[in-house]
């Protein structure tokens, strides 16, 4: 199963994916703005989980991200918190290979995670946390999503505190 | 035992959940519940992320209500804080602001907790002047995020860091 955007699509993660996404969890440059604390789980093992991980699902909808015109796996993407009642989802994505940053595969990563939460699984509302100095937030803001507010100290991460910036994008905002 | 200047604050037992359907019952106690769950009575120890208390009036022993710290995170150091006076006739007269203010206590003092937030539906006046009143910070406010009887209403994210307790 494939979701496509203009630059990149979205499919299930399959354990093949295990040494990109062991690749991209350990590098510094990616998990500078990324919330993990502990070191990833060693290839071998993740592709054991990878292999009974589910298929993407209103519960878990989580995805490799590929370049669309080639099919190489360039990052993962992925909604949680995912709530029936309040038909919201938090989002969260990366761009995990270099070369594909600041290309706009990041944005239109973004914009075609949102359209599946909307069009497929019919949420009304997707939000996100985002460090305030991250450049991402810009393109959050050109995707249509809006500044909720500062959630004060919530993050403890290389030996500081930091802010989280809430965000949020509805149907009709989504640009 | 968490002691306050009028509830205390205790482990919950399994005669409990019978208050607890009468609160949960009463309208005006619904109405600003987010989630309503059932009210369980932990077999294990409480622990760090898992704080589940039932609130007594102090001078007579009753029950009234339920309060606690979920979700506690070591790393960060922050847990969310919920109160709910479930009892009506002990609804304003300083029973939740002594439940918050000692829960606040406890998890600044005895867990090491650095920050205490919680969510609090938009429109709910009487919570939010509770806790701005404490020193809470409206910090984010999250529209149309829930789904409450037939109508989309706001959020608010509060946050309280140690140091600016009142």
């Amino acid at each position: 199963m494939t979701y496509a955007g203009d630059l990149v699509a979205l499919r299930a993660r399959e354990p093949e994916d295990a040494p990109y996404l062991h690749a991209w969890q350990s590098d510094p440059e990616t998990m500078r703005w990324w919330d993990r604390v502990y070191p990833p789980l060693p290839p071998e093992l993740l592709a054991q989980r990878l292999a009974s991980a589910p298929t993407p699902s209103y519960t878990e909808p989580s995805f490799i991200l590929l370049d669309r015109a080639t099919g190489t796996p360039i990052g993962w993407c992925g909604l949680h918190a995912v709530s029936a009642r309040h038909r919201h989802a938090e989002l969260a994505v990366f761009v995990g290979d270099a070369a594909y940053r600041g290309k706009g595969y990041g944005i239109d990563a973004v914009r075609t995670l949102c359209r599946f939460g909307f069009e497929r699984m019919n949420l009304a509302r997707v939000s996100l946390t985002v460090f305030p100095h991250n450049p991402a937030v810009r393109t959050y803001e050109r995707a249509g999503f809006a500044h909720e507010g500062l959630q004060r100290r919530a993050f403890w991460k290389r030996g500081e505190w930091h802010d989280l910036l809430h965000m949020a994008v509805f149907p009709d905002t989504l640009r | 035992m968490i002691r306050g200047e009028k509830v205390t604050l205790r482990a919950r037992r399994p005669d409990d959940v019978e208050h607890a359907k009468r609160w949960y019952a009463d309208p005006e106690t619904a109405r600003w519940l987010i989630d309503v769950g059932t009210y369980d009575v932990p077999a294990e120890p409480m622990a760090y992320g898992d704080v589940r208390l039932t609130v007594d009036d102090t001078e007579t022993g009753t029950p009234i209500g339920t309060a606690g710290l979920s979700g506690g995170s070591p790393e960060h150091r922050h847990a969310m804080l919920f109160v709910v006076i479930g009892d009506g006739a002990y609804r304003g007269r300083g029973y939740g602001t002594d439940v918050v203010r000692t829960l606040c206590r406890f998890a600044f003092d005895d867990m090491n907790l650095a920050k205490v937030e919680l969510e609090v539906i938009a429109g709910h006046e009487a919570a939010l002047h509770l806790y701005e009143g404490l020193g809470f910070h409206r910090e984010v406010h999250r529209r149309r995020a829930l789904w409450i009887d037939g109508a989309w209403r706001d959020e608010y994210l509060m946050g309280l860091l140690a140091g600016e307790l009142r």
